[in-house]
């Protein structure tokens, strides 16, 4: 299932926080929520719920053992058990195909190339097992010992399919005892409405402009119209992105867990470095625990560790060499900013800053964009002239019939809704008729966004799911 | 609710108001029946609960019907279709005046072949509509078309089995002149020219003309070919004695919207030579003037090949006009806008400013009670259910829901006028109208029916025949044939003269060869077509039903997914 669907929004959400609230116990409601989560996966993924419980079921196993054989050969032993196996099923099923294919292409070989559908999520949920399990041999979190919470961890549908990259420390001791109250709720209605609108008033409909201007002929539309598709394109994945993580955290706010927040307005970000400590927080700081450090950091080897993490950061979004060179291309522009580019903007006026950066992430997007490198070349060519100016008109037309949804667009990029939500805040804190009037403010603008989403879901708009890939 | 107090009421008081709002849509949910159900002002069947078994669960169509369910049945739906049109129009500010240079290759110009499909909907909308798959409809039309194609060999072929009779033959050459005389003079006064629109310099492009947003076809038809069809309408009405017969030609776009200082006036003298040389018994239908009328409403797709359900609604007004009928008033009908059509010839062009500002859909639903059932050919049996107009679906594919090789509606009208409608897609918008004055309106797509047309007029009792297609189709040869071949689908081989080459020979004529009198070059310099690109006169559609009939239309379709096709 998706968030941004009808069914989810007013049948699911609905009946599971309906039996969940009905009985005041822990246990009950954990039960509720392990059980929700379930038919939630199943729902998409009616075949390899199965490898979700039987990864969980071997993490929580091999949770017990390092930590029964704790400082003892066989703690390493179940770690590098668990780590295979784990790997060994992301291997093959995300990289299986890419791994023969490539040898194909390289080694006078003729593999069989696998043909397994990726199953929905299996990035994400892999990435909190592996984290749980490190965690616990670090001794940094005690292993869990009822499978119930492990699976519960696992499997919570808020982050299941699309992020946060939850780790058990955040959330063990909020699987045990947590508060809920309606402030909480109220908080995470909002935050949910905000990030349903994201994904589908803004994402959505730049997934249409993509469609058109990045999918057609790219000598058509020249230069110009690659960058109004790779516009288009930063936008839909911003605001689908951050719009899904927006509707976990809100639904973990609702359900009384507290998740990090994983987005903090990147494009406002003045450096590439800035810009991962903005996008995708807990993917960026997954690699730099559980990869970066333990290679040595930026003290052994600094710039090899680099590289190995950002090629892993781009492999892991997708099974394809352009994420790789995705990631390499980061890799290329911290260690550059690292050695001398961002003293350089520090002295600049922070405009320049601003440029560089969205300049970097839109030929970042462009790369991002095409899974085959022969248009990886083609749509670079245009980017930069190859096909000469290009439609200007068309681009002209596009985008005066889309000017108002553009503005908001961009608008949102910026921290406004942090402005508002502080100045509502404050509102709420002077008390009185202000108070009142803060918070019917935001439960009608947010009630505005559910409908129009709601709307826009009933006409059936192009709706896609961009994270079956990851 | 077991949450804990809080120390603002605020707070709950919001949190309560999304509450009540999930709890009003769930609780409708609950007391919607499970049953299949008929949207009667949408005039469709709603998807009913999917049936779950072991393998639909797995395959999981039983989750995606149940996905469908939700949709069909949300609470007030109409309501929140009427919002999402409102959001998504809103996204800024439409202007048409920019005036883009594109290239067509042969390639681009195959798809336009299959442009009707393109344009009603492999998807769902056609799926839903006719209960065929897309590919079954045209493997079932596709043998006779293709044989057809072939020059007179079917033709010969037609004879064993059946009883010689009379047969519409096609016209000699003599007789095409003698016709054509009747044409002299035919002009067009000065003030029933099209107003002139745009600015800029236009690009006409292997018969596709690109201004801003909006592509329109070339019109190369010729005085020959309109005799031509003018005989067949004639021969219809020769053979069919004590029923009337028309034809509603429908002139596209490029008659209303040729960009200024661009000579569009020929189809529009084509439509008018044809009326001219119809016979004295035929009443005019003068559908031209009547749409010149409105020429400032939304009467033409901008991405599509055919005309709105307003403007055929425009050709049914001025055919009751001769007709004796009334016509039903516009703003009497049930209406629904639908928006996001991305038609036929932006699949081709895939100009993005065309592909940004996609088209609107307007539907309206007859004031009759309407219950239409689809057949093959000959019509026979019970037929199937099939919808009659789809008001929500977002494609052309709204009129009839697709073509069909035959469908009959029964109305709650009580007249005794029947009315029988020969159509390929254009006529499909504007059959939909005559629900509202016939008893009963049958409709057969010329090109997918294999049966008589006079043995349906003779058994059903039908009072008027309508010939209804695009003027494009008049002026080709295959279309021609196609309408001249069913009046008696089994009659003997008509007489091999001159003429008779035309059928298979001429398409190049028309098509490439002479300059059609009335497509005069244009006032703005052409953007040159390469040499190796054929022109103008839709010589895609001779060539489309046969590649069509071996390859099924999914394959075919170039289809972005769920940019065009698909129903909400």
């Amino acid at each position: 299932m998706v968030f941004a669907s009808l069914t989810f929004l007013y049948l699911f959400l609905p009946i599971s926080a309906l039996l969940y609230f009905a009985w005041n116990n822990i246990t009950y409601r954990n039960i509720v929520l392990t059980l929700v989560s379930l038919v939630f996966y199943a729902w998409g993924e009616p075949v390899w719920v199965t490898l979700l419980l039987f990864s969980s079921g071997v993490d929580w196993a091999h949770g017990l053992l390092v930590e029964r054989f704790r400082g003892r050969w066989q703690a390493k032993a179940a770690l590098i058990s668990c780590l295979t196996i784990n790997l060994g099923l992301l291997g093959a099923f995300k990289y299986g195909a890419l791994i023969t294919e490539t040898l194909n292409a390289v080694l006078p070989v003729a593999l069989p190339v696998p043909e397994v559908a990726l199953p929905v999520g299996i990035s994400f949920y892999t990435f909190q097992t592996i984290s749980y399990v490190v965690d616990v041999y670090r001794g940094e979190i005690p292993a869990a010992r009822s499978p119930l919470k492990f699976l519960l961890f696992v499997s919570l549908f808020h982050q299941l399919v699309a992020g946060p990259i939850v780790r058990y420390a955040e959330i063990a001791a909020e699987i045990d005892n947590r508060v809920h109250s309606w402030d909480g709720a109220w908080r995470g209605l909002r935050r949910f409405a905000k990030g349903l609108f994201k994904k589908v008033c803004i994402a959505n409909v730049a997934a249409l402009l993509v469609q058109t201007w990045l999918d057609g002929d790219l000598e058509q539309v020249g230069a110009a119209g690659a960058w109004l598709g790779l516009l288009a394109f930063a936008l839909q994945i911003y605001f689908d992105f951050s719009g899904y993580s927006d509707m976990a955290i809100g639904m973990g706010w609702m359900f009384g867990f507290h998740y990090s927040e994983n987005f903090d307005h990147p494009y406002v970000a003045r450096s590439a470095t800035d810009f991962w400590r903005r996008w995708h927080i807990s993917l960026g700081t997954f690699f730099r625990d559980y990869v970066y450090i333990p290679l040595g950091g930026s003290r052994s080897n600094g710039m090899r560790n680099l590289f190995i993490v950002w090629g892993l950061t781009g492999l892991w979004h997708g099974a394809s060499w352009n994420f790789v060179i995705w990631g390499l291309y980061f890799g290329l522009l911290i260690a550059a900013e690292r050695l001398f580019l961002q003293k350089w903007l520090e002295r600049l006026p922070k405009a320049v800053g601003h440029l560089y950066l969205l300049f970097v992430i839109m030929v970042s997007w462009a790369i991002f964009y095409s899974t085959d490198l022969q248009q990886l070349r083609l749509l670079l060519g245009t980017m930069f002239g190859a096909a000469g100016v290009g439609d200007l008109a068309g681009v002209a037309v596009a985008l005066r019939a889309n000017m108002f949804w553009l503005a908001a667009a961009l608008l949102l990029c910026l921290p406004l809704t942090s402005w508002t939500l502080r100045w509502s805040d404050d509102l709420e804190v002077a008390g009185g008729w202000r108070r009142g009037l803060a918070v019917g403010g935001g439960a009608l603008a947010a009630l505005a966004l559910l409908l129009a989403a709601t709307a826009m879901l009933v006409g059936g708009t192009y709706n896609p799911f961009i994270y079956y890939r990851f | 609710m077991s949450l804990q107090p809080t120390a603002n009421p605020w707070h709950r008081a919001a949190s309560l108001l999304f509450v009540l709002w999930s709890a009003i849509v769930v609780v409708l949910f609950a007391q919607t029946p499970a049953g299949p159900q008929r949207a009667e002002t949408e005039n469709r069947d709603l998807a009913g609960l999917p049936e779950c078994t072991v393998e639909t669960v797995l395959s999981g169509a039983c989750m995606g019907g149940f996905d469908a369910w939700v949709s069909d049945h949300f609470p007030f739906r109409s309501l929140f279709l009427g919002w999402s049109s409102t959001i998504e129009g809103n996204r800024g500010i439409s202007l048409a005046s920019d005036i883009t240079v594109i290239k067509v290759t042969e390639a681009d110009l195959a798809r336009l072949e299959r442009a009707d499909e393109w344009a009603e909907g492999t998807g769902s909308d056609l799926a839903e509509g006719s209960g065929l798959e897309p590919g079954e409809e045209l493997a079932a039309a596709g043998s006779g078309d293709e044989a057809l194609l072939g020059s007179g060999e079917d033709e010969a072929a037609g004879t064993e089995g059946g009883e010689p009779r009379a047969s519409l033959r096609a016209p000699t050459s003599a007789e095409l002149t003698e016709l054509e005389k009747a044409m002299e003079g035919v002009e067009l006064p000065a003030e029933k020219a099209a107003p002139a629109s745009g600015k800029g310099a236009v690009s006409r492009v292997a018969g596709l003309l690109v201004q801003g947003d909006r592509v329109m076809q070339v019109f190369g038809g010729s005085r020959r070919a309109a005799a031509a069809f003018a005989s067949i309408v004639n021969g219809y009405a020769a053979a069919l004695p004590g029923v009337r017969v028309w034809s509603v030609l429908a002139p596209t776009a490029i008659s209303f919207h040729a960009p200024k200082g661009y000579d569009s006036s020929g189809e529009r003298v084509n439509i008018a030579q044809i009326n001219a040389a119809l016979s004295s018994g035929i009443r005019r239908v003068d559908v031209v003037s009547e749409m010149l009328q409105h020429a400032s409403e939304y009467l033409y797709f901008r991405t599509d090949h055919h005309w709105t359900g307003r403007g055929a609604y425009y050709a049914y007004a001025a055919f009751c006009r001769s007709a004796g009928l009334a016509a039903v008033p516009l703003d009497s009908m049930p209406r629904k806008v639908n928006r996001g059509f991305l038609g036929s010839l932006w699949a081709l062009t895939r100009v993005p400013a065309v592909g940004s500002h996609p088209d609107e859909v307007e539907v309206f639903s007859p004031v009759t009670k309407v219950s239409a059932r689809a057949y093959g050919s000959p019509i026979s049996g019970a037929g199937r259910p099939t919808a009659w107009v789809l008001p929500n679906a977002r494609s052309y594919g709204a009129y009839l829901g697709g073509d069909l090789p035959a469908m009959v509606a029964t109305t709650s009208v009580k007249n005794g006028r029947k009315a029988l409608v020969i159509k390929n897609s254009f006529g499909n918008a504007f059959a939909t109208f005559l629900a509202n004055n016939f008893e009963e309106v049958v409709v057969i797509d010329y090109r997918y029916f294999n049966a008589s047309v006079a043995d349906v007029v003779v058994e059903r009792g039908i009072t008027d025949v309508i010939i209804s297609a695009g003027a494009f189709a008049a002026n080709t040869s295959y279309h021609r044939n196609r309408i001249r071949k069913i009046l008696f689908y089994n009659g003997p081989p008509p007489r091999m003269d001159a003429a008779q080459t035309e059928g298979s020979g001429s398409q190049a004529a028309e098509g490439s060869g002479q300059a059609p009198p009335a497509a005069a070059a244009p006032a703005v310099a052409p953007v040159a077509p390469s040499p190796e690109v054929p022109s103008p006169v839709e010589p895609a559609v001779p060539r489309a039903e046969a590649p069509a009939a071996v390859a099924p239309a999914p394959a075919a379709a170039p289809a972005p997914e769920g940019s065009a096709g698909e129903a909400p």
